[in-house]
C-alpha cells in the first residue's frame, strides 16, 4: 500500500478521479443550468463567463451537461465493474476450487462468451437487453465478468495447490470456510487491478455504445451522446465535441493510471 | 636475471584500489571499498566470503558488464597484461570479452536464453570473436559440447530439455568455447546438487589444467576453495581482509572473521559440542561502519578498530591481513 | 507442429458453433415482431400473421434453431434482410473486403509503429524518448478511438483538407480511419513491449550474452526481442480483438460500408438476420485472427512448440 501512494502518477491519477466522482456527485448542487434547458436562441455560444463551455446545437450549457454526464459514465462504469468483480469472485474461486466437471463446463461457456469480441458481445447485449443506464451496465458487465473470472480462476488453482490449504484441509475445515477464509483474501489483489483496468474499458465503451445510438438515451446526457450529437457541427463549433471527450478522456487516464500503479505496488518483481 | 625474474613473476591480472558504487532508490550502495588483488599466470585465485560481500561485483567489474543504469566503477584500475581494462573502449572490451577473459555464471536455470537453442548460444560465442562459417562454428561448438560430456547431436536442442547439471556444463562449454586465458567463476556449482557439484568441479579443473587458464573463483563453500585453488583472498563488505595462499590460510587462519568462517565448518574428527558461527549479520552496504567494517561482530574489537581505516599488513611474505591485533589472533 | 495446428482448427468449430448458438438465442429473446418492421404499421393481423409464417417464426426454437444452422453452414444462407428482402449473404460479401482492408491494415499499423516505439522506450529507458512515447500511449490507451476519428477529421479534413472524411473510393479514404482505429492498439502494443523488454533486459542471459562480447545492439535483437515479444504476442490477441469491435464504430463513424456498419444498421434497424450474420462472420474473422496468433506464439516459444512437435524429449 505505501507503495502505491509513493507512487506520484497513481496519486495524481485517483487525486483527478476523485474530483471528478465529486463533481459528479454535486452536480445538481454547482451546475448552473439544468441538462435538458433548452434555449435555441443562445445556441452556439462560445465558451463564456455565463456558460463555461459554451452551447451546444439546443442552447443548452455545455458545462452542466458535462457534469451530469459524468454521473452517467461514472455510474456505468463503477457498478459494472463491481457486478464484474463480485461475478468473477465467486465463478472464478467455484471453477478454480472444485475443479473437475464444474470448471469444465464453466470454461467451456466462458470459451463462447469470450470467442466474441468484446464490443460486439456488447453491442449484442445492448440490441438484446434494450438502451438505458441500467441495461447498459448488464451488457457490459458481462464482457468484464468473463476475462476477471478467468483470471480469479487461475489464482485460485495455483493457491489451491500450495501447502498451507492443504493443512486447513486436514484441519477438517469446511470447503467454503477455506475458500472464504484462505483463497479469497489472496487472489483478491489482480482482481482489484482488473476492477480499476474495467472500469475504464466500462466508461470506454458506453461512451461508444451511446455514440452510435444505443446504451444510454437522451434526454440523459453521456459523453459519448454528446460527442455523437455534436457530430454535425464540429466544422462551425469544434468545442462542441472537444469538451466531451476531454472528459472521457481524463477519466480513464485518471482509471489507467491508478490501475497501473496498484499493479505496480501488488507486483513485488515489477520494475519500472 | 632480475629482470628476467621480475617479467616473468610480472602478475597477470591486477586490481587495485577498485571501488563501485550501486544506486538504487536514491540510495548509494557501497559494493566495493578499494579492492586490491594479484592474480599470476597459470594459477587459480579464489575469492571467499558471504553472499553479498560484493564478489560477483568485482568480476563483472573486470568485464565491465554491470548494470549500466545503477552501477558507477568510481575508481581504481583492472591491469590484465598492464592494460588498465577500465580505461579500454567500448568496443576493445567487447572483443575481450568471451575470448580472453569469459565468465562462468552461477545460475545455470537462468543463465541460458530459452528461446534459441544450446548449440547456437555455443556457436555464437565462436563467431563473435573469429571470423569463421556456420559450418565450422556449429562442428566447433559440437566439439566443445563433447568436451564438457554432453552428446553432440543435442546441439539443435533448447535449455529446457537440460537439467541443472547439463545446462551448467552448458555455460561452461560456452565460455571456454574460445580458449580464454582468464576464466571468473561465479559460484559454478552452488545451484547444483552436491553429488553433481563434484562432477562439475572436477570438469572445470580439468580442462584449466588442459587448457593452461588463468581462473578467479567464486565461492563461499571453503570445500570448494581447498580442492580448486592455489591462492584465497577473502572478502568482506567489499574489502579484502585476509588473502594469501590457500596452504597459507588453511593453516593460519589470522583475521577474525577468517577464523569465525573456519570456525563455523564442521569438521570430522572434530570434538566439539557446536559449530561456532560467526554473530550477527554483515554490515548495512549504505551504511558502513567507521573503521573496520568487521568490528561490530568481532569478538577482538577495541575502539582503536572503530576510527580510521585499517591498512592491510603483510604477515609472511604473501599472507596479508587487514586487522590490527594480529599478534593476538593466533 | 500440424498437430498443434489441427488440434486449433478442429477447436474452432465448436467454438463458433457455440457463439452462433448464442447469438442466435439472444436475439430470440428480442421483444419485437419482425413482421410488423417489415409490414408497417399499415398491415392488417391477417398480414402479419402470414408474414411471421412465411419468415418460419411460428415455428418452435429447436426448430428454428436447427434450420438456420442447417442454413448457415449447409448452405452458406444467411437469410433475408428484413428491411428489403435483400440476400444478407450477398450483401456481406460484398461489404467484407472493406472490412478486411481497414482490419488489416490497423492491425499491421498497431504493430510496426508500436513495437519499435515500446522497444525504443525499454532500450532508452528514463530518456526523453521513454517518457514521451509512454505519455503519448497513455494518451493513446484513454482516448476513445471515435473520438480521435472526430479530432482527424476536424484537422485533416475540415481544417486543412488534405484527406477525405467519408467514403471509401480509394486508399486515402482509409487513411484517417486506419490512424483512428488502431491508435489504442499501438499504444498499447508500445507499452506492453516495453514493459516486456524491461523485465527481459534485466535477466540473467542478457548478462551473459554481453558476457560473451556481445554489442548492446545485437543483445537487444539477437536476444531479447525475441523473449520480450512473447508476452507481446499473447496481448496482440485481445488488441486486436479490440480492433475488430472497433471497426464497427469506425466504419459508421467514416461512412465505409463494411460489416461493421451492416451489423449497426441491423441493429438500429431491428433487421435481426442481418445482426446474426454479422456477428458470426465478424466472430469468425476473431478466430482466425486468435488462431494465428496462437500459432504465431508457439512458433516464437520453443518450450510451447516441444508440446506439441513429435520430437522425443530428452532430459540429461
Amino acid at each position: 500500500m505505501k507503495r502505491l501512494f509513493k507512487n506520484k502518477s497513481a496519486m495524481a491519477g485517483l487525486i483527478v478521479l476523485v474530483v471528478i466522482i465529486l463533481l459528479s456527485l454535486l452536480a445538481p448542487i454547482i451546475a448552473p443550468y439544468g441538462y435538458a434547458d433548452i434555449d435555441i436562441p443562445n445556441m452556439f455560444s462560445s465558451p463564456s463567463g455565463q456558460h463555461l463551455f459554451g452551447t451546444d446545437h439546443m442552447g443548452r450549457d455545455i458545462f452542466s451537461r458535462i457534469l451530469y454526464g459524468g454521473r452517467a459514465s461514472l455510474q456505468i462504469g463503477i457498478l459494472s465493474s463491481l457486478t464484474a468483480l463480485v461475478g468473477a469472485l465467486i465463478i472464478g474461486s467455484v471453477a478454480g476450487y472444485f475443479g473437475g466437471t464444474t470448471d469444465n463446463i464453466m470454461m467451456r461457456i466462458l470459451d463462447v462468451i469470450q470467442a466474441m469480441p468484446g464490443f460486439l458481445l456488447s453491442v449484442t447485449l445492448s440490441a438484446v437487453l434494450g438502451n438505458g443506464l441500467y441495461q447498459t451496465i448488464v451488457a457490459l458487465s458481462i464482457g468484464n465478468l468473463a476475462t476477471s473470472a478467468r483470471i480469479m480462476r487461475g489464482s485460485v488453482m495455483t493457491i489451491r495447490k500450495s501447502e498451507y490449504i492443504d493443512a486447513a484441509t486436514a484441519d477438517n475445515t469446511n470447503r467454503f470456510d477455506i475458500i472464504r477464509k484462505h483463497i479469497l483474501p489472496n487472489a483478491f489483489s489482480p482482481m482489484i487491478v482488473q476492477a480499476t483496468m474495467g472500469c475504464a474499458r466500462a466508461i470506454l465503451t458506453a461512451a461508444t455504445l451511446s455514440f452510435i445510438g444505443l446504451g444510454v438515451q437522451p434526454p440523459t446526457p453521456e459523453w459519448g451522446a454528446m460527442l455523437s450529437e455534436g457530430r454535425s457541427y464540429i466544422r462551425d463549433y469544434p468545442y462542441i465535441i472537444t469538451v466531451p471527450g476531454i472528459a472521457i478522456m481524463l477519466t480513464v487516464l485518471a482509471l489507467n493510471l491508478l490501475g497501473d500503479g496498484l499493479r505496480d505496488a501488488l507486483d513485488p518483481k515489477q520494475k519500472r | 636475471m632480475a629482470n628476467e625474474k621480475a617479467i616473468m613473476d610480472a602478475p597477470f591480472l591486477e586490481v587495485r584500489d577498485l571501488v563501485v558504487e550501486y544506486t538504487s532508490d536514491e540510495e548509494v550502495i557501497h559494493a566495493l571499498n578499494g579492492i586490491s588483488f594479484v592474480l599470476r599466470k597459470g594459477r587459480t585465485l579464489g575469492l571467499a566470503g558471504e553472499t553479498g560481500a560484493g564478489k560477483t561485483t568485482i568480476a563483472k567489474s573486470i568485464l565491465r558488464i554491470l548494470p549500466e543504469r545503477s552501477a558507477f566503477i568510481k575508481g581504481g584500475e583492472v591491469l590484465l597484461e598492464g592494460q588498465d581494462l577500465l580505461k579500454l573502449s567500448e568496443d576493445k572490451m567487447q572483443k575481450l570479452r568471451g575470448e580472453k577473459i569469459a565468465m562462468i555464471f552461477q545460475d545455470p536455470m537462468t543463465a541460458l536464453n530459452p528461446v534459441l537453442t544450446v548449440g547456437k548460444q555455443i556457436a555464437e560465442a565462436i563467431k563473435l570473436h573469429y571470423n569463421i562459417r556456420k559450418k565450422e562454428a556449429k562442428e566447433q561448438a559440437i566439439q566443445m559440447l563433447e568436451m564438457v560430456g554432453i552428446n553432440g547431436e543435442r546441439f539443435g536442442d533448447y535449455p529446457h530439455q537440460f537439467s541443472g547439471g547439463m545446462k551448467q556444463r552448458v555455460v561452461i562449454a560456452m565460455a571456454l568455447a574460445c580458449r580464454p586465458e582468464l576464466i571468473l567463476a561465479d559460484e559454478p556449482t552452488t545451484a547444483l546438487d552436491v553429488t553433481i557439484q563434484m562432477q562439475v568441479l572436477d570438469m572445470i579443473r580439468r580442462l584449466r589444467d588442459e587448457l593452461n587458464t588463468s581462473m578467479i573463483l567464486i565461492t563461499h563453500d571453503f570445500g570448494v576453495v581447498a580442492e580448486v585453488c592455489d591462492d584465497v583472498a577473502v572478502v568482506y563488505a567489499g574489502e579484502i581482509i585476509e588473502s594469501g595462499s590457500v596452504e597459507e590460510i588453511f593453516d593460519n587462519p589470522s583475521h577474525p572473521y577468517t577464523q569465525g568462517l573456519f570456525g563455523s565448518i564442521p569438521r570430522i574428527g572434530m570434538d566439539i559440542e557446536r559449530l561456532s558461527p560467526i554473530s550477527g549479520l554483515p554490515p548495512n552496504p549504505v551504511n558502513l561502519p567507521k573503521g573496520c567494517y568487521f568490528s561490530p561482530r568481532c569478538p577482538k574489537a577495541t575502539d582503536e578498530c572503530k576510527g580510521d581505516p585499517i591498512a592491510m599488513v603483510e604477515l609472511t611474505p604473501g599472507h596479508f591481513c587487514r586487522c590490527c591485533h594480529i599478534e593476538e589472533g593466533r | 507442429m500440424w498437430r498443434y495446428i489441427l488440434k486449433r482448427l478442429l477447436w474452432m468449430i465448436p467454438v463458433l458453433l457455440g457463439v452462433t448458438w448464442l447469438i442466435f438465442t439472444l436475439l430470440y429473446f428480442v421483444p419485437g415482431d419482425p413482421a410488423y418492421t417489415i409490414l408497417g404499421p399499415t398491415a392488417t393481423e391477417g398480414d402479419l400473421q402470414a408474414m411471421r409464417e412465411t419468415l418460419g417464426l411460428t415455428d418452435g426454437y429447436f426448430t428454428r434453431l436447427f434450420r438456420y444452422l442447417g442454413d448457415v453452414i449447409l448452405r452458406f444462407d444467411f437469410g433475408k434482410s428484413y428491411v428489403g428482402g435483400t440476400s444478407v449473404t450477398a450483401e456481406i460479401m460484398s461489404r467484407l473486403p472493406n472490412t478486411l482492408i481497414l482490419c488489416l491494415g490497423c492491425m499491421l499499423l498497431s504493430v510496426i509503429v508500436g513495437i519499435p516505439l515500446g522497444i525504443n522506450a525499454a532500450v532508452h529507458q528514463g530518456g526523453l524518448w521513454d517518457s514521451g512515447s509512454m505519455l503519448i500511449a497513455l494518451a493513446g490507451v484513454s482516448m476513445p478511438p471515435f473520438w480521435v476519428g472526430l479530432l482527424l477529421v476536424l484537422v485533416f479534413s475540415l481544417r486543412l483538407g488534405w484527406l477525405p472524411s467519408v467514403g471509401y473510393a480509394g486508399i486515402t479514404y482509409f487513411i484517417l480511419p486506419w490512424i483512428s482505429n488502431s491508435f489504442q492498439g499501438l499504444a498499447l502494443q508500445a507499452r506492453q513491449t516495453r514493459s516486456g523488454m524491461l523485465e527481459v533486459l534485466s535477466s540473467d542471459y542478457i548478462t551473459t550474452a554481453r558476457a560473451k562480447g556481445m554489442s548492446k545492439r545485437q543483445v537487444i535483437f539477437g536476444h531479447a526481442l525475441p523473449n520480450a515479444l512473447i508476452p507481446v504476442i499473447t496481448v496482440a490477441g485481445t488488441s486486436l480483438g479490440n480492433m475488430l469491435g472497433g471497426t464497427v464504430v469506425i466504419e459508421s463513424l467514416f461512412a465505409i460500408p463494411g460489416v461493421g456498419s451492416y451489423m449497426i444498421t441491423g441493429v438500429n434497424g431491428r433487421d435481426y438476420p442481418v445482426v446474426m450474420a454479422s456477428v458470426i462472420i465478424l466472430a469468425l474473422l476473431f478466430a482466425i485472427i486468435m488462431l494465428l496468433v496462437d500459432l504465431l506464439y508457439a512458433a516464437v516459444d520453443p518450450r510451447i512448440k516441444a508440446q506439441y512437435s513429435a520430437k522425443r524429449r530428452v532430459r540429461g
